[in-house]
């Protein structure tokens, strides 16, 4: 089906089968009609959305965002913030069709998409798969935690060829993966509670687009972390993954969990699903919850509740 | 929270319609990987849903169901999958592209849930 693009939100990549004029509402409501078509061939009983395109360049949430009636507007007037993910999520939305957001840009974490899911009675997820590099983060992390462990730093950096890298090579992309990929470590260390061990470490997040490489992206992980007395030691982590071969299964875990939960009646955040998300959604009155084994623990719960 | 007294879950009927804006590595990946599955040819490696189980009870009463068996899931045989692209490309062209599989998984996901949700 012909995309919503928008050069201003991705702006490494170009393609020719897209719609064409009209305003955003326009385009949001041939992805609506896009859904019905969809449905009426091949005659699904039900269906969720979820987004595995290119990251869009980071922006916060503006004035457009705050009310389902803000963003209505906006959508007709074509407001500048308003990107295509966006756009889908609204159709989506609008469509009866959950919404899981796998990329770290800014969707459905925003007032209005919010209101619009609580409307609908809709669950929506996100953001941006934990697949390779924060995924070992997040495991490795709550380890060194559940020793007393301390940390001085944490250097990571990536290579890897394929579209994402290719999207990623720009800063404004870079910089919503860079927000996604560094609140991790400190939500999981929680240098407030532990200030002898966590309280100052340094923590930096690089990604290189090395073309060569395709989808076989390599990490390397170098962790400054201290013992008794303060005595320095050092981990090294070199992940050679390969990244959709990763993300695939946790594409299809989304989308069986997102139908449990709208079946189930639950709407809003799933917070949940933290498991597959490296910024995980979450409430505005909590922090998000990082640590795997925590997210796990939290996904078998629900899901075993759900079932009984 | 739902808990076990007021969660009513409508069962899992039909066909699961699953709608990605997106058609890129990890997107054809997915898509030849249930049709891969599905005929024999791989399994699903790294999904919680299709591997993992829940222990029920105490560790003494030796409980462990699989997930999918006792979660009321959809199962991967009911997906059904439509994409959004910038690129004309079919399912198998993109996934040759993106590069991540060999052909013949590749191919698998030229199978008919991809002409069925061609664009």
């Amino acid at each position: 089906m012909k995309a919503v693009f928008d050069q201003n939100f991705v702006k490494r990549i170009n393609g020719p089968n897209i719609k064409a004029g009209g305003s955003k509402m326009d385009h949001a409501e041939m992805v609506m009609d896009d859904i019905r078509q969809f449905q009426k061939r091949t005659g699904v009983a039900r269906t969720t959305m979820i987004w595995c395109g290119s990251t869009e360049v980071y922006h916060e949430a503006a004035a457009v965002h705050a009310t389902l009636k803000d963003f209505e507007c906006g959508l007709q007037k074509n407001d500048p913030e308003i990107s295509p993910s966006q756009i889908y999520a609204y159709a989506a939305l609008k469509s009866g069709v959950a919404y899981a957001n796998g990329a770290p840009h800014l969707t459905t974490d925003m007032p209005a998409l919010m209101e619009l899911a609580r409307n609908m009675n809709l669950p929506i997820c996100g953001k941006d798969f934990k697949s390779g590099q924060t995924f070992m983060k997040t495991l490795i992390a709550p380890g060194l935690k559940s020793r007393m462990l301390g940390l001085n730093g944490w250097f990571s950096t990536n290579i890897l060829g394929n579209r994402d890298g290719e999207v990623l090579d720009e800063p404004g992309s870079f910089r919503s993966k860079e927000v996604t990929k560094s609140s991790a470590l400190e939500h999981i260390l929680q240098g407030d509670l532990y200030p002898d061990l966590y309280k100052e470490f340094y923590h930096k997040v690089r990604i290189e687009y090395y073309p060569p490489r395709g989808d076989a992206k390599e990490g390397w992980d170098n962790i400054d972390i201290f013992g008794w007395l303060g005595y320095p030691m050092q981990i090294k982590i070199n992940f050679l993954c390969r990244d959709s071969i990763l993300a695939a299964p946790l594409v299809l875990d989304l989308v069986l969990f997102m139908d449990l939960a709208q079946r189930a009646g639950m709407r809003g955040i799933q917070e949940w699903l933290s498991f597959y998300f490296k910024g995980p959604m979450h409430a505005p009155e909590i922090y998000p919850e990082h640590d795997i084994f925590i997210q796990l623990m939290k996904l078998k719960n629900t899901s075993a509740v759900d079932a009984w | 929270m739902p808990s076990k007294d007021n969660v009513q879950i409508a069962p899992a009927e039909g066909k699961l319609g699953v709608l990605i804006p997106g058609m890129g590595a990890v997107t054809t990946t997915f898509i030849a990987g249930l049709e891969a599955i599905q005929a024999g040819l791989g399994k699903p490696i790294g999904s919680l849903t299709q591997l993992g189980t829940v222990r029920l009870g105490k560790r003494t009463e030796g409980r462990s169901p699989a997930i999918k068996d006792f979660v009321p899931l959809a199962k991967m045989s009911d997906i059904e999958v439509g994409c959004w692209d910038i690129f004309e490309d079919n399912a198998y062209e993109a996934a040759a592209k993106a590069g991540v599989l060999g052909d013949r998984a590749a191919r698998s996901g030229e199978g008919s849930r991809c002409r069925r949700s061609s664009r």
